[in-house]
């Protein structure tokens, strides 16, 4: 599928973002206890939504492509020499514009229930994935606990769902592609690091829960607060709040 | 951070590295790239560890920039390393048991996988290094979009992510200035940018009035850049003509030549 | 000479575009025009005229939605003679960063005939003949983030001359450039001109208007005006009608007409003006007085001083660069004090030393007596303390920097206006009231404005969301850096306006860094000119334009007026030299004894 004039402009742009938020550091946010999340994958996921998967595959292989330079030039941590390898930092950046882009144009197309399902369902993959890994050796705790995780969490959901359903159609669509999005880099550069023998599975089973929800939640409010400041969408129905 | 942004990486040294033609570099990157992810033996690692160390060597670059990138990372890899032989990465039953020490039980196995691992990524960062210590940009550009052309062949868009790459190379330092003087404004305004206040919520909101403008003026930009583009008659990569005329050179040949005959001695052991 | 054949024909060009919601708007209702080779032509209208769609039917960039635009005879409808028609009317566009698409300046010339799908020889050739006849050849392996905006521009005009086209299209093109790019890019464009090219120059400057050949006035989508500059600016009245402000030489003009029957009509440069009024002039006499300067006599102690201040860049490295060299200045309350000179002489430096932004290397900057650099114990934010106001949550110093509608973030005008406020901790209610007073003050009128998005507002409307932004913070001294750069000849006026009002009616101390004459007239009590980072002269307005040799030796100039009264005065004549205004020298001439 061949970009034209107007994709590969965004594509590069944004790729130059993705860049520029490594490089300065404000796509490193604190979280907790000296761990920071990253959201330097996230103008894939509005390159995506505003013009197509062709552009966020391109700004992915761009993306990857540096951040396999900066991780040998200008390491950050640990865990960056494993994003020397391609396979780490390029390959699995091809597919979250995809998943973001598919996700969004699924919300465009079908009504408001479809999109709250797959909303929770996503959301409750995901809380179920914790509540698992919470539950399994590693953490060495009591399969209750994970049961009261699977609960908890299960309950915030159906929380945020009926939020959801009378939240603004375009906000509910921009969140669950930016939480498809992180999901899938999240998963498939995990998967890669321990595909490849960097890391065994249960530390990327743990850092996938630690670090996967709070990387969503901070992507979805910079891919709402960015859309709706570009496309002018009336997120709040009443205007400024002043 | 932004001034290397803002000034590059490449050291001139004037080595027969940097004035061999850039798609050969290219090439020969990418071959020592695959090379270095797709073998798990020793012995081939070892060989495209040693290339790459003699090609530094011939880059001439000086010794203090070589370590420097590796220094940083050694730490790291040691750490790492010493984590895989705890976990027994690479252990399968057989493997004769070399030192057991506390929970650090080294097998011959562990330590194949632990001396491919520390000379896989000690090849790659200083592979990475070499390359954006020899290639300056317009000529990196120039290659790129010369090998554009053949791949393009097989139906993927070579060109366009060729010039998606210039494009996103050629604003990263506008940007990074921009930038800076952002930042100051939002300052000047009482902006907490990545303050610790207010949870981690908070927190991610705090960079929202960096993050956003940062966002919106690429957007608008591209716009513009688009219609700049279709001014000059930019209608997609095919047909369109070169200002740089490559050559490859004796020194070329050779090199390709070189880069064959590690392939087929890779390949073979 | 025989009509040529037409270049362009527009034939009732009807254009309308969804516009955000719903509604259709009309940008073009209806246009007819022509356009010859070798004609220079300026295309003039106020904001939302239309001038910016149309320039883009010119060459199929837009097509229209009714009607037709035929270039060199071909429709620009039919899509496979769009490279042909791209060849032969190319664009340079407003913004000089965004039209450069390559690493190096080189690359980026090359991008148009690359296009075209040229050999590598003729390739070449052309961006070596567009690079020199711009004048960048030299620079060719530099990128473009290390270029001037003027120098920018330059490099875009050569992208667009290398696809050697029989028209150049200039939308805007010098809004963004200081004085001394403004000059160089025009100059070429006359240079081009003479040598055979067809230049469309879209401008909202009268003065370029008036290098032109022929000026097409649109209003409101429709042709208003099409006729020779001379006829359209001598006719204050039609000027009136179509919004239009008259340049300061017609204005002047028109006056001496009443003092002098015989004086020619529809005068339009100062050339012109110059040799009419030599004639009538006294050469004898006692030379008038100078206007009496006023020597500020302050025994209060300045609201900002400045030490002996000393910054550099990349200190210690091998990039290191001098951005202010030793410069002292002291500004009182209630003053406004304009900070003059070109590109990188350091106003910016200096204005961000004062707003606490950076750390001088020696010298110091001090804020109603307190060390601005003193109270630093936060390492982490030091504006934030540098930037703490008293009980009040007034903050001694605010700053607007340079295009500062980029740092809108915020989806509704009236959320990013009250950004400020709530970070001071205010309560909802004295929020609201500050962000009312701030944009009303700014120009916005609160109600109206604050529920709109942000990204709809124009440029000029963007400017003041930002500056109500700052305002909101209730600064005592505002510090603006370019405030009117790229602003449209209207929302400069507005700004201005409002400017004065804070500084007369509400009593803020403005300190303002600007290379446009006309501003400091407009505001300032005084002015330090600044080059290379260090102090050139200091004084009243009045005082500076007595040396305008001085000011363009370091890239500045003196208003259009006053170099009229410079220059009668070389040739004998016996006026004033410190004149500021277009009334001033009327006065001033018209008391001259006959």
């Amino acid at each position: 599928m061949k970009p034209n004039t107007h994709q590969i402009a965004i594509a590069g742009v944004m790729s130059a973002v993705c860049v520029l938020l490594a490089v300065t550091g404000l796509g490193f946010i604190p979280f907790v206890a000296g761990i920071s999340i990253t959201v330097m994958h996230v103008p894939i996921i509005i390159g995506a939504i505003a013009a197509g998967p062709a552009v966020g595959t391109l700004i992915g292989i761009i993306f990857g492509v540096s951040s396999m330079i900066l991780a040998s030039v200008a390491p950050r941590g640990p865990g960056d020499v494993f994003f020397t390898d391609p396979w780490v930092s390029i390959v699995p950046r091809l597919f979250i514009g995809l998943a973001a882009w598919a996700v969004y144009r699924f919300t465009q197309a079908t009504g408001r229930t479809s999109t709250v399902a797959l909303s929770g369902l996503t959301l409750s993959a995901i809380v179920l994935a914790v509540a698992y890994s919470v539950s399994t050796a590693e953490f060495s705790l009591a399969p209750l606990v994970g049961l009261v995780t699977g609960a908890l969490g299960l309950g915030l959901v159906a929380m945020a769902l009926y939020r959801a359903t009378r939240a603004h159609p375009e906000q509910l669509a921009l969140s669950l592609a930016a939480v498809v999005g992180t999901l899938t880099n999240t998963a498939l550069v995990l998967t890669a690091l321990v595909a490849r023998g960097y890391i065994p599975a249960t530390l990327a089973q743990t850092v996938g829960v630690t670090n996967g929800p709070p990387e969503m939640v901070a992507a979805t409010v910079i891919t709402v607060a960015v859309i709706a400041a570009w496309r002018q969408v009336a997120l709040r129905p009443g205007g400024a709040s002043v | 951070m932004i001034s290397y942004l803002t000034t590059g990486q490449v050291l001139p040294t004037g080595s027969p590295i940097h004035r061999l033609d850039p798609r050969t570099r290219l090439l020969g990157f990418l071959v020592l790239l695959i090379a270095f992810i797709s073998t798990s033996h020793v012995g081939p690692t070892f060989l495209a560890l040693m290339a790459v160390i003699a090609l530094v060597a011939l880059a001439r670059i000086p010794p203090r920039y070589a370590l420097k990138s590796l220094w940083l990372l050694l730490p790291w890899l040691i750490v790492i390393v010493l984590v895989q032989i705890t976990l027994g990465v690479g252990n399968a039953p057989g493997c004769r048991s070399l030192l057991a020490w506390g929970p650090l039980q080294l097998t011959a196995c562990t330590l194949r996988s632990a001396l491919i691992t520390l000379m896989r990524f000690a090849g790659l960062v200083l592979l990475i290094g070499l390359f954006t210590w020899t290639s300056p940009i317009p000529s990196l550009v120039r290659g790129l979009e010369a090998l554009a052309s053949p791949l393009a062949w097989t139906g993927l868009p070579a060109h366009e992510l060729a010039l998606v790459g210039v494009i996103a190379v050629r604003f990263i330092p506008t940007m990074a200035l921009e930038f800076e003087r952002l930042q100051k404004a939002q300052r000047a305004r009482g902006a907490d940018l990545g303050g610790g206040r207010g949870g981690f919520l908070g927190r991610v909101r705090n960079t929202l009035p960096l993050i956003v403008p940062i966002f919106v003026l690429a957007l608008q930009r591209a716009e513009r850049l688009a219609e700049a583009m279709e001014a000059r008659a930019y209608s997609g990569g095919r047909g369109r003509g070169r200002y740089a005329r490559l050559h490859l050179r004796r020194a070329d040949w050779l090199a390709l030549g070189l880069l064959a005959l590690f392939v087929i001695i890779i390949l073979w052991t | 000479m025989a009509a040529a054949k037409p270049l362009i024909e527009i034939h009732d060009l009807i254009h309308t575009y969804k516009g955000n919601g719903t509604a259709s708007i009309n940008a073009l209702q209806g246009i007819s025009l022509t356009f010859r080779p070798g004609e220079f032509v300026a295309i003039v209208g106020a904001n939302g005229s239309g001038k910016t769609t149309l320039a883009r039917h010119l060459n199929a960039l837009l097509l229209p939605t009714r009607g037709q635009v035929l270039v060199d005879g071909t429709d620009t409808r039919n899509r496979a003679s769009w490279p042909a028609t791209r060849s032969q009317v190319a664009m340079v566009f407003q913004r000089p960063e965004d039209q450069i698409v390559a690493t190096t300046v080189e690359d980026d010339v090359a991008f148009g005939p690359e296009n075209l799908g040229l050999s590598t020889s003729e390739i070449q050739s052309r961006v070596r003949w567009a690079l020199g006849t711009v004048g960048m050849w030299d620079l060719r392996h530099r990128p473009p983030h290390l270029l001037s905006a003027g120098q920018q521009q330059r490099v875009a005009t050569a992208g667009a001359l290398a696809m050697r086209p029989r028209c150049l299209v200039l939308d805007e093109a010098t809004a963004m450039l200081d004085p001394v790019g403004r000059r160089e890019l025009l100059a070429l464009l006359r240079e081009l001109h003479r040598e055979g090219l067809t230049i469309l120059l879209i401008t909202h400057w009268m003065h370029e208007a008036t290098l032109a050949k022929r000026v097409v006035v649109l209003d409101a989508g429709r042709v208003a005006f099409d006729g020779s500059p001379r006829r359209l600016f001598t006719d204050l009245d039609q000027l009136a009608s179509l919004g239009l402000e008259p340049p300061p030489m017609v204005t002047l003009a028109a006056e001496m007409a009443h003092r002098w029957p015989d004086f020619p009509p529809d005068l339009l440069t100062l050339d012109e003006l110059a040799a009419a009024l030599l004639p009538r002039l006294p050469h004898d006499g006692v030379a008038p007085a100078y206007y009496p300067a006023l020597p500020p006599t302050r025994d209060t102690p300045p609201v900002v001083a400045v030490h002996d201040l000393r910054h550099t860049y990349l200190a210690g490295t091998p990039l290191a660069t001098a951005a202010l060299d030793g410069v002292s200045l002291q500004v009182h309350a209630g003053e406004t004090v304009a900070l003059l000179g070109p590109t990188g002489s350091g106003k910016s430096t200096l204005l961000q030393h004062i707003a606490g932004l950076l750390q001088p290397q020696t010298g110091q900057v001090l804020v109603n007596g307190q060390d601005v650099n003193a109270s630093r114990t936060d390492q982490r934010d030091p504006a934030a303390l540098a930037q703490a106001g008293d009980a009040l949550g007034r903050r001694p110093v605010g700053m607007l920097f340079q295009q500062p509608e980029q740092q809108l973030f915020e989806t509704y005008v009236g959320d990013d206006v009250a950004f400020g406020p709530r970070r001071l901790g205010l309560d909802r209610a004295a929020v609201r009231e500050r962000v009312r007073w701030a944009m009303e003050t700014a120009g916005l009128p609160f109600d109206t404005y604050k529920d709109r998005f942000t990204q709809s507002l124009s440029g000029g409307e963007k400017r003041k969301a930002a500056l109500a932004g700052v305002l909101a913070l209730h600064p005592q001294v505002l510090l603006l850096d370019e405030p009117t750069a790229g602003l449209d000849p209207q929302s400069r006026r507005g700004l201005l306006a409002t400017l004065r009002h804070l500084n007369r009616e509400q009593g803020m101390t403005l300190i303002i860094a600007t290379h446009t004459m006309e501003d400091v007239v407009a505001l300032a009590n005084r002015a330090f000119v600044l080059d290379h980072g260090g102090p050139v002269t200091q004084g009243t307005p009045r005082q500076l334009f007595r040396e305008p040799d001085l000011l363009v030796a370091h890239g500045l100039g003196v208003p259009e007026v006053t170099a009229l009264m410079h220059r009668l005065r070389a040739a004998g004549a016996k006026l004033p030299a410190d004149v500021l205004t277009v009334t001033e020298a009327i006065t001033a001439i018209k008391g001259a004894p006959a």
